[in-house]
């Protein structure tokens, strides 16, 4: 459209959904290449079926961070689903029991806003609290790992088939996550995360657009407890700790803005894909299993650097070319009293 | 008359803490007129605004359409009421590009989706009814400049065909006013009711059918059409008597007055290129331009904010440091800019007043590491005085006070930098007569002491009223170096929109 090709490059680097696929296909060929004996179509299968979970996490956070607010109950809302189904749900119909525990987790994610806007509190607080309130619930539920998840959700995820099914399950989500961010919704959030403010005095109801998309945070999370539960087979408080800091360095690697307003899905879907691609690569070329949370951490930094480094260089770019930015000559309110 | 009034406002009042926005504040708005409301930042219009609009619940009073109390608090309501605003804050979000912003409230969906093509389709229809043709729908707002982000929020509120259309502060960034007069004078012609809110008394003469002043939040005064005497209306406004004049210069700059900074050949990649010039102690050099000439390159530079491409910098003599401003602040006898936005740039808008004066003189107010809070209080109120700060936003939060406030805390706190050289961009910008004219003081003061000033400013009339020399800047070079009785305004424009060159020095402006 606009720009040559040099701008399509450089686009592809400021782009963090963009960045995050060019390093998953680099370490996807690493992975192939050293892998002795060729890389088989059922590693892949595994591969994409374990990192279902926690895409599905990661595009929750991601929501909730383009709308310029932070969500930790991820992992809580993971561990509570996964024992609801290997328990409460255990016997009921699986599409009902996956139905049931996504709109539970919704809810969750509802309440969990509302108390950020109408309770007015900071939604890290109130989201750790629920993260750790769930976590407790779920221990009280089933205190030693059991249970059995209704085989119906098991089959439904794990079955083989001609293509990795895995595959297919990211694909429909990353379509999912295209659509909806061409709803009027979608828009919105972009727009909240942006500027509050001036999405309140462009007539849009920002309350209504906030609780939304906590709902629909907490129903990926959901999501991803149904994944994780498929996975597992059972029911384990304790073991979903792992996806409060995972989902985080997922949506780093994908690009996602800590700040608001900009991010993709898409960027943390192959996040997540980049996070459990290492301990691969790092197997594959003999890197000691020890060193895979040093080469977690460099990769998260590496990621979150170039995005910074290419954002920036744009930025600098702006502030030559266009110069003043508008005057908010502050709120008029505190000014003369009686001076 | 009433039978006419589309819109009744009567007792408004509101109080953020101890500070007093409105104060029962009453005005009747008639079908088809313009109608400007005038005051200083601070004289409650913007919370005007805001109580209209929806955004802003009032303590007391009431608003209503013809008979039908407006309910507060809700811009749906407003809109309902067939009110519409283009916000001097503008109200666009930036991520989001024109299409999506002009149809935001009401984007089209065809099975839940918004497609790109068919918002981009009518945001384009839009625009073209609004005679904008030079914004594409598909830009990112982002990336547009600023006169056309102004122009967007003014059409996104005109298309709302509004009965009473709120303009606040609608040209403090459009050049071609003209367009905006055109299209508010049409809709004043079908019986829409405008409410103008500016600054610029020039542009209310010509514009509106009447008036409104505000101070401290109350209705002071009222007037018809152009009928009103400048300086009498900026009295009303600001409560006494002013004398609008710029200080004059008390002595001639001595003849041996030492040359502080020189800069020569500077250049700042493809925006300013080989820009030479030097300036006195107590000299005041102006520089005009309009948007984007490399004024800002040049400021920024000196200020070591920006990397030079190319040039020499000395100051007093030596070689100027400027690989950071903490490095230009210590060069010689300092450099200090006073930058563009000051919320962002200079303050932090969330600290007390005293506090955002004093970070330079930390040192001075400290002991074994501890701020010591009387010695702080006394070195603000100090400084303040200095740049006409009354002693009474000390202690409030710098991003709560006006823009006039804001900006004499920061002249304050280049006071206390001690720098010899300053750099001011547009220091009077967006904010009131009244604090304008105490910057002008403060500026003055300044270069009397003997400091060497460079002062970049949008009105044109400043700097012919404070600038000892004014070079003008044209596609990132000088294009005049104007002395003495040379500075006039048709001249600066002249050389400012790039016709006449001054022929005798081309492209210095270096003090011979």
């Amino acid at each position: 459209m606009k720009g040559g090709f040099g701008d399509s490059v450089r686009n592809v680097f400021t782009n963090g959904a963009s960045r995050a696929f060019i390093v998953l296909i680099f370490m996807l060929l690493v992975w192939a290449k050293f892998q002795p004996n060729g890389l088989k179509v059922s590693q892949l299968d595994s591969y994409l079926t374990l990192a279902l979970p926690l895409a599905a996490a990661a595009m929750g956070v991601t929501v909730v961070l383009i709308s310029g607010e932070f969500d930790l109950s991820a992992a809580g809302v993971i561990a509570l689903v996964n024992v609801l189904l290997a328990t409460t749900f255990t016997a009921t119909n699986p599409l009902v029991a996956a139905v049931a525990v996504i709109v539970i987790a919704a809810l969750i994610g509802l309440v969990n806003g509302l108390f950020v806007v109408f309770g007015k509190l900071p939604a890290i607080a109130v989201t750790l609290a629920t993260f750790i309130i769930l976590g407790g619930l779920a221990q009280v539920l089933l205190p030693q790992p059991g249970g059995q998840v209704p085989q119906g959700i098991v089959d439904a995820v794990m079955t083989k088939m001609f293509i990795p099914r895995a595959l297919l399950i990211l694909i429909v989500l990353g379509i999912g996550w295209l659509w909806f961010k061409r709803t009027r919704l979608g828009i919105h959030m972009f727009g909240l995360g942006e500027d509050e403010a001036a999405l309140h005095l462009s007539g849009v109801n920002v309350r209504r657009t906030r609780l939304w998309v906590f709902a629909i945070g907490g129903a990926l999370y959901g999501l991803a407890g149904v994944f994780f539960s498929a996975l597992t087979g059972s029911g384990d408080a304790n073991s979903t700790k792992t996806y409060l800091l995972a989902t985080f360095a997922a949506v780093a690697i994908g690009g996602v803005s800590f700040a608001g307003g900009s991010g993709s899905g898409l960027g943390s879907i192959f996040g997540a894909l980049v996070l459990l691609a290492i301990p691969k690569v790092l197997f594959v070329l003999k890197v000691s299993d020890w060193m895979q949370m040093v080469v977690q951490g460099i990769v998260i930094i590496a990621a979150v650097l170039v995005g910074a480094l290419a954002v920036r260089r744009a930025q600098n770019q702006a502030f030559l070319s266009l110069g003043r930015e508008a005057e908010v000559d502050s709120v008029e309110i505190a000014s003369e009293g009686k001076a | 008359m009433s039978s006419t009034a589309v819109l009744e406002v009567s007792g408004l009042s509101k109080v953020y803490g101890d500070a007093i926005a409105l104060n029962g504040a009453s005005l009747e708005l008639q079908r088809g007129e313009i109608h400007a409301i005038v005051g200083e930042n601070g004289a409650g219009k913007s919370t005007l605004v805001k109580v209209l609009s929806g955004m802003v619940i009032p303590d007391a009073g009431t608003v209503s359409r013809e008979g039908v109390e407006l309910v507060f608090g809700h811009p749906g309501n407003s809109r309902k009421a067939g009110i519409s605003t283009s916000f001097q804050e503008l109200s666009l979000l930036s991520n989001l590009t024109v299409a999506e912003n002009l149809l935001i409230s009401e984007l089209p969906r065809q099975f839940g989706v918004v497609r790109r093509s068919v918002v981009e389709k009518k945001a384009a229809a839009i625009l073209a009814e609004w005679g904008v043709v030079d914004i594409a729908p598909d830009t990112l707002v982002a990336q547009l400049p600023l006169s056309a982000k102004q122009r967007l929020e003014i059409v996104r509120a005109l298309n709302a065909r509004p009965d009473i259309l709120i303009l606040d502060e609608p040209t403090a960034a459009l050049p071609d006013t003209e367009w905006l007069f055109h299209h508010v004078r049409s809709l004043r012609d079908t019986g829409t009711a405008v409410l103008y809110i500016s600054h610029k008394l020039r542009e209310i003469a010509e514009l509106c059918d009447r008036g409104t002043v505000m101070r401290n939040g109350a209705i002071v005064g009222s007037f018809e059409g152009s009928d009103f005497n400048h300086d009498e209306l900026i009295s009303t406004m600001i409560g006494r008597s002013i004398n609008l004049a710029f200080p004059p210069r008390v002595s001639p700059i001595p003849a041996d007055a030492p040359i502080v900074l020189v800069g020569e050949e500077l250049t700042v990649g493809r925006r300013l290129t080989d820009v030479s010039l030097s300036i006195r102690g107590g000299e005041i050099l102006g520089v005009a331009g309009l948007e984007g000439q490399g004024q800002r390159e040049l400021f920024y530079a000196l200020a070591g904010e920006l990397r030079l491409s190319s040039g020499t910098v000395t100051i007093a003599g030596e070689p100027a440091d400027l690989r950071s401003p903490r490095t230009a602040m210590r060069s010689g006898p300092g450099i200090a800019l006073v930058p563009e936005e000051r919320k962002r740039e200079a303050l932090f808008p969330d600290l007390p007043t005293s506090v955002n004066i004093t970070v330079p003189a930390l040192s001075e107010i400290t002991r074994g590491g501890i701020v010591r809070h009387g010695a702080e209080e006394k070195l603000a109120a100090e400084a303040g005085a200095g740049a006409h700060l009354p002693d009474a936003y000390l202690p409030r939060i710098v991003g709560q006070l006006s823009g006039g406030n804001q900006q004499k805390a920061v002249l304050a706190r280049t006071s206390l930098t001690g720098a010899q050289v300053l750099l001011m961009f547009d220091p009077t910008r967006g904010i009131d007569p009244s604090a304008k004219l105490e910057v002008y003081g403060t500026l003055r003061k300044a270069a009397e002491a003997g400091a060497a000033i460079l002062l970049y400013s949008t009105e044109i009339p400043e700097l012919v009223g404070l600038s000892d020399r004014v070079v003008v800047l044209y596609g990132g070079q000088i294009a005049a170096d104007l002395t003495g009785d040379q500075i006039q305004e048709d001249a600066i424009m002249s050389a400012a929109v790039g016709h006449a060159r001054n022929p005798g020095t081309p492209n210095s402006g270096v003090a011979s």
